[in-house]
């Protein structure tokens, strides 16, 4: 029990964390999700919103910190660690939407954007000289593919009637299947997926809509152009991570190492490696490579504000609908993610496949390399 | 090149991209060679209608300042280092000042600035380092 209720304070603290960097490691002209012109970052109603959603979720974290080891506890239910996460998400979520919407009021009463020109801006040297995928960080990655993979095919023939299988964070001896090519390699399939799938990934967000600010367009060009470097080089050094970890849990899996809380930590540690490098390229560069410093003699305000498209997105910044738009794929307001344009009919067929194989996988008709 | 299209502006947005590839190719932005993005491309990057770029791009074509291929796309065809301008150009140009240069009259603007000043930005073109494909 004591172990649960230090798993549920490690997530409310982990959550809490995350909640907070949110809106303080977003770009200053998109607080809360809503697009506002530069010299309204420091808006009264922007800080007085800033501090308000600061300040609940720090007391909600306090909250759920004091309950949510009390009921681990007290049930004795690990179903505890599920639903105290699902509730302070959405608690967390429902604080920053009624953030969104107290600034967005404050824009609409205000008339912000009055008297301003809004415009929009394009490098095109990210296009004629565009940023590539760089494919010497995948060798490690692909290297541990091979590795994993020479390593299962070795040691095949020698596996017992059952495997271990993976539960929860580490491998559980006791609980067994029988040793099936599909099982035993699975972590490899995994990799190999990985190893497939995310310079493609890469590739797509390279070509993406750059997040240009039209108030400084060669500045932002040049911070947007770190961003995407960075990025492309944070990702696939994290499948080079990942491999590393779903190595060290084929090698439990396949038991030429016996599971101890020492080995299951060790697994996990190149993948807590990348999460770090993540969180600090997060607070280095920022989203849209914002938290960049300017450069010396960088060009001064150019007169203009990057154009509002507020109409356009729903969900406190999360979803992004517009027809008009031939942009597939964008940058998400929040968070360094990026979404689909939903206005733009191909993203509808991309969507439905996704969903197709997400609802085969529930149902079991395919078997997702993660399943296991 | 950096292309910031003024979207409260009265000038129609495939107008503003035209005169903007002009301007960078005579600031020696871009030289002739120089590669510019496809039409979707651009279109998707400054969130605007693919029409509006293709009808900048094809005026840029019938001007003879870009040329389009199939395989290498929009391309600059010319720049200030590429030899004297084509024959006729010139007085379709001049229709063109005339206008510019009866606003200034009319405004009151007198021939001598009027003259300094397309002499200032005569001076302030190739002053920037090109980008050849």
């Amino acid at each position: 029990m004591i172990m649960i209720a230090l798993a549920c304070l490690s997530l409310v603290a982990l959550l809490t964390a995350a909640a907070w960097a949110v809106p303080a490691l977003g770009r200053p002209t998109l607080p809360f999700g809503v697009r506002v012109p530069g010299d309204r970052v420091s808006d009264p109603a922007v800080s007085a919103q800033r501090r308000r959603y600061t300040r609940a979720v720090l007391i909600l974290g306090a909250l759920a910190a004091v309950l949510s080891p009390s009921a681990a506890v007290l049930l004795g239910t690990p179903h505890v660690l599920q639903v105290g996460t699902v509730a302070l998400g959405a608690a967390q979520v429902a604080l920053f939407y009624a953030a969104h919407r107290a600034v967005s009021a404050a824009k609409r009463r205000g008339n912000w954007y009055a008297g301003t020109r809004q415009a929009t801006t394009a490098d095109t040297t990210l296009r004629t000289d565009p940023v590539r995928v760089p494919w010497p960080v995948l060798v490690p990655a692909a290297l541990l593919l091979f590795l994993t993979a020479a390593t299962g095919l070795w040691r095949f023939d020698a596996l017992p009637g059952t495997l271990p299988t993976l539960r929860g964070v580490g491998v559980d001896p006791a609980v067994r299947v029988a040793t099936t090519p599909a099982a035993a390699f699975a972590p490899v399939l995994s990799q190999a997926a990985l190893t497939l799938l995310t310079p493609l990934l890469v590739a797509a967000l390279l070509r993406a809509r750059p997040e240009l600010d039209a108030a400084r367009p060669l500045g932002s060009a040049r911070r947007y152009r770190v961003y995407l470097r960075g990025l492309a080089k944070l990702l696939l050094a994290g499948v080079a991570c990942a491999n590393l970890t779903l190595l060290l849990l084929a090698v439990q899996l396949w038991e030429i190492v016996t599971p101890t809380a020492i080995v299951t930590a060790v697994a996990w540690l190149p993948l807590a490696a990348a999460a770090a490098a993540c969180v600090v390229f997060g607070v280095r560069v920022g989203e849209a490579g914002h938290r960049l410093p300017p450069e010396p003699g960088e060009e001064p305000d150019s007169g203009f504000v990057q154009r509002d498209d507020d109409r356009y997105w729903h969900l406190a910044g999360m979803l992004y609908a517009n027809r008009m738009d031939p942009a597939i794929l964008v940058h998400q307001r929040v968070g360094g993610r990026w979404t689909l344009n939903l206005g733009n009919p191909v993203a509808w067929p991309v969507l439905a496949g996704l969903g197709v194989l997400a609802l085969l996988s529930v149902l079991g008709v395919v078997d997702l390399p993660s399943n296991h | 090149m950096l292309l910031t299209i003024d979207l409260d502006s009265e000038v129609p947005i495939y107008q503003q991209i035209r005169d903007r590839v002009v301007e960078a190719i005579a600031d020696g932005e871009l030289v002739e060679g120089s590669a510019l993005p496809s039409t979707r491309q651009l279109a998707a990057d400054l969130a605007i209608n693919f029409h509006t770029v293709n009808k900048a791009y094809d005026l840029l074509r019938q001007q003879g300042v870009i040329r389009i291929n199939r395989k290498s796309g929009a391309v600059v065809r010319r720049d200030a280092g590429s030899g004297p301008a084509e024959a006729g150009f010139a007085d379709e140009w001049q229709v063109r000042l005339r206008t510019l240069l009866a606003e200034a009259a009319v405004h009151g603007l007198g021939a001598d600035e009027a003259l300094q000043r397309c002499g200032e930005v005569l001076g302030s073109f190739g002053t920037k380092k090109g980008t050849p494909a």
